[in-house]
């Protein structure tokens, strides 16, 4: 069976790098808009340290983690137990991505037919490829995500 | 197989599923096309009633579905046997790959159509965008179960 070492990290530890990784992506988009606009070079050396925290986050959870191989693994390279988290972790990742596209199909709409209140739309080449980047990396990286966030910790001897 | 959650007995063989499973979905993509393409200025009163018409039918034809597979997709963890169970994950994990792969095409669409100045659909047309996807993504998991779920013999 496959070995994924999901025991090198506490689930403290991995709610710490999920969290890390996901705000991460929007501290990156939102510190390289504002470089964008003022001009800043310490904004974008913000976003550039952000980045790299970020891709820390995702680099240490799903490959020396292993909940990449885990989540995205053939069946026959899973144990019983192994399936079944892959397997649970999957069904709650589909309820949240399923709920999250619903809510912001709803902001779309809102966004778009209420002039009153200027709510924010993406409509840039930049802010189009930064929402489409937050949306796939969202669809590819969740059920890996959700599966961290919900194993139990490690038993020790 | 677990007797706390107790359903009406429907059965319905393999074959009979799947082909209701490609007229739900049919009946959705048919009926969005249709009203997509009809400008709202010209909107004709029948295209109404069949649009309520099909919405109905796809309900019909989800919860039928769903009682004719136990309601495998929504019942609670612990009234599920391990067979059960299995098809119940299984189909989330196709579920979740198949709107993952077709959310993002259709953002990618969506994001070149704004540059472009492509068709995208009206503010009028965005109630019947959401129903679309919303029956799309909460019957998928019914729907592969529905496909995939062998014959039983009780």
């Amino acid at each position: 069976m496959m070995n994924t070492q999901p025991k090198l990290l506490s689930r403290e530890q991995r709610r710490r790098l999920v969290l890390g990784a996901y705000m991460g992506y929007v501290g990156v988009v939102i510190l390289w808009s504002i470089s964008t606009a003022l001009s800043s070079g310490w904004f974008f050396a913000a976003a550039l340290a952000v980045g790299a925290l970020m891709v820390y986050c995702y680099t240490r959870l799903l490959f020396k983690g292993g909940f990449w191989l885990l989540a995205n693994a053939p069946d026959a390279q899973l144990d019983e137990r192994q399936r079944y988290a892959r397997d649970n972790a999957y069904r709650l990742a589909y309820a949240y991505a399923s709920s999250a596209v619903m809510l912001a199909l709803l902001y779309w709409y809102f966004a778009s037919d209420i002039q009153k209140v200027k709510l924010w739309l993406p409509s840039t080449e930049n802010e189009l490829l930064a929402t489409f980047w937050g949306f796939w990396l969202l669809l590819t990286t969740l059920p890996s995500a959700v599966l961290a966030w919900i194993e139990p910790d490690p038993i020790t001897d | 197989m677990s007797n706390k959650y107790e359903l009406p007995q429907l059965h319905i063989a393999q074959n009979r599923r799947r082909a209701m499973v490609v007229l739900q979905h049919s009946l959705g993509f048919a009926v969005v096309a249709m009203f997509l393409a009809t400008p709202p200025e010209r909107f004709p009163l029948w295209i109404l009633v069949v649009f309520i018409a099909a919405m109905l039918g796809q309900m019909v034809l989800h919860t039928t579905m769903a009682i004719a597979i136990r309601n495998l997709a929504q019942r609670p963890v612990d009234q599920l046997d391990e067979l059960e169970r299995t098809w119940r994950d299984q189909a989330f994990v196709m579920a979740f790959r198949m709107v993952g792969w077709a959310l993002t095409v259709s953002w990618l669409y969506g994001a070149v159509a704004v540059l472009m100045g492509w068709w995208l659909p009206q503010a009028e047309q965005f109630w019947l965008v959401l129903w679309a996807i919303g029956m799309m993504v909460y019957g998928l998991p019914t729907s592969i179960i529905g496909w995939r779920m062998p014959d039983l013999s009780e």
